[in-house]
């Protein structure tokens, strides 16, 4: 069966979900300028996906960098 | 364009204050007159402090006459960014969320400065809730104006900072920055900026945009300056969860050992590949290359990944934690938000939990590039601005979405980074570069930033106000 290549973050049922989800209430106008970032931002997060990425590359799980040897 | 400042550096008047050359009330007193006769225009403060000023710097006067010379800053009229805590005044960020905000303690910063003894001018501009972007014209006031131009966008978020310094209202000033909020008004405004190693500074008391680049750094007219306000402010706050205890070095004694024998690391790809900067910029920053060269240093390319995988992860990450952040208010107060923050803001409800996490790996294997690249150089060198300064009503409600954002990728590694003047558009706008260094070696950033200065002679140009 061939597989739909739309990526499926940038759907406007799952934009309009989170939008109502947030409990936000946005004007139509708002909504509308919303909605093509929305898809800006998809393409952003669709960038920092690697399919060949190993298991190990975690998110970093403190946001500190290390102390300088000796301190 | 004028010749003379009107005012002079920390450093200059620094020396000329512990000398007993030059009073700390006449100095406020020359800030307060050039906020008289400008800030109508520039718009740069919310709150000007002006008797309390004058009464600080009497005070401070009669302290060093008696042999109580607190620290270089002793006397320096500074402006603080209307985001942090500030004891007996309303703590803002431009939003009418939080002007009846009152903190019941100063921000650590601020107390670092009041026991430095530097003199506070009034609480600067900001875009609302520190969020970057374009000024906002909805928010609780106006937006500050650049000097060098006020048709011109001073950049953001720190922009009462910027414009406040390279106006002469006062020596030096606090920012804060999260994806550039110090580092691109500095360059906008053709100032000097430092956003200190992640954990260098202490943020609590600092209003909030982001759990994980939040940064509070000095914005001054010179490195020299910036080297003396972070003396000051740096040191370890057990407040601040993302405090890290670690020495503070004296960033001012090894300014003029000079860069021969360090090794530079031009990052010319994001200026000139991955985003085509006009030439005017091209030419700055290479210069910064050529000028450091010529002091001894060597300079070569290096290659990361392209800019835009920077910005993206950037701008999925600090969103969702702004969101994070401000979701209550948004929720129950969304009317008391000026409509582009609002809107700046609901991205973050868009952004999934996983979208989040993958960004956050990404960011992950982009911090391992830079301190690759930094294990072989001392530091790196690349433009702190893409494009000329925008118009100031420039009303495009996402406009960070598609430029992608050239002071974000050290945001994501947590290194301190510089912002200097380079050079000049043809029309006379400043230009900026950022010099980036190794976590914890400011001193090698300020050193490289201050050798420019001196020998460039960039810095000898000031804006017209008149």
């Amino acid at each position: 069966m061939a597989v739909d290549k739309k990526p499926a973050a940038d759907d406007d049922a799952i934009f309009e979900g989170l939008i109502r989800a947030s409990g936000v209430p946005v004007s139509d106008q708002e909504k509308k300028d919303l909605r093509k970032a929305y898809s800006s931002l998809m393409g952003l997060a669709t960038r920092t996906r690697k399919p060949d990425r190993s298991w190990d590359v975690r998110m970093l799980p403190v946001y500190s960098p290390k102390p300088p040897k000796g301190s | 364009m004028d010749t003379d400042r009107g005012v002079p550096t920390i450093a200059e008047a620094a020396r000329q204050i512990k000398a007993g050359m030059l009073s700390p009330v006449t100095l406020v007193k020359t800030c307060l007159s050039r906020i008289d006769s400008h800030e109508p225009t520039i718009q740069a403060f919310h709150t000007i402090f002006a008797d309390e000023a004058l009464a600080a710097a009497e005070i401070a006067e009669k302290e060093i006459e008696s042999g109580n010379y607190r620290s270089p800053l002793h006397g320096i009229p500074i402006g603080l960014k209307d985001v942090f805590y500030l004891k007996g005044h309303k703590t803002t960020s431009n939003s009418r969320v939080m002007q009846n905000f009152e903190a019941d303690e100063d921000a650590a910063v601020v107390t670092k400065l009041r026991d430095a003894g530097a003199i506070f001018m009034g609480q600067l501009n900001t875009y609302e809730f520190t969020f970057g972007g374009r000024p906002t014209f909805d928010a609780l006031y106006p937006p500050a104006r650049n000097p060098w131009d006020i048709t011109r966008s001073t950049g953001g978020s720190s922009s009462g900072s910027g414009a406040a310094v390279a106006a002469g209202f006062c020596l030096g000033a606090l920012g804060s920055d999260a994806g550039g909020s110090i580092r691109t008004p500095s360059a906008f405004c053709g100032v000097a900026g430092m956003k200190a190693t992640f954990g260098r500074v202490s943020a609590y008391g600092d209003l909030p945009l982001s759990f994980s680049f939040d940064c509070v750094g000095p914005m001054t007219w010179t490195s020299e300056d910036s080297a003396l306000m972070l003396q000051v402010l740096a040191g370890y706050d057990e407040r601040d969860p993302n405090g890290v205890e670690t020495p503070v070095p004296d960033y001012v004694a090894p300014l003029n050992d000079g860069v021969r024998g360090l090794k530079v690391g031009m990052l010319r790809h994001f200026y000139t590949k991955d985003f085509e900067a006009p030439r005017e910029i091209v030419k700055a920053i290479d210069g910064v290359g050529n000028t450091l060269r010529n002091l001894g240093a060597t300079v070569e390319e290096i290659n990361v990944s392209p800019l835009i995988d920077w910005h993206a992860v950037g701008r999925v990450i600090l969103p969702a934690e702004a969101y994070a952040i401000h979701e209550e208010n948004l929720q129950n107060r969304w009317e008391e938000f000026g409509p582009l923050a609002r809107n700046r803001m609901m991205l973050g409800s868009l952004v999934r939990a996983v979208d989040y996490i993958q960004a956050q790996r990404r960011r992950t294997e982009l911090l391992e590039e830079i301190e690759t690249a930094l294990a072989e150089y001392d530091v790196i060198i690349t433009t702190a601005m893409l494009t000329p300064q925008p118009p100031l009503d420039d009303k495009a409600p996402f406009p960070f979405l598609d430029v992608p954002m050239i002071a974000v990728p050290f945001n994501l590694t947590l290194h301190p980074v510089q912002t200097v003047r380079a050079g000049f558009f043809d029309d006379g706008m400043p230009i900026g570069a950022q010099i980036i260094g190794r976590n914890w070696d400011e001193i090698t950033v300020f050193k490289v930033a201050h050798s420019f200065e001196k020998d460039a002679g960039q810095l000898k140009r000031f804006p017209d106000l008149n």
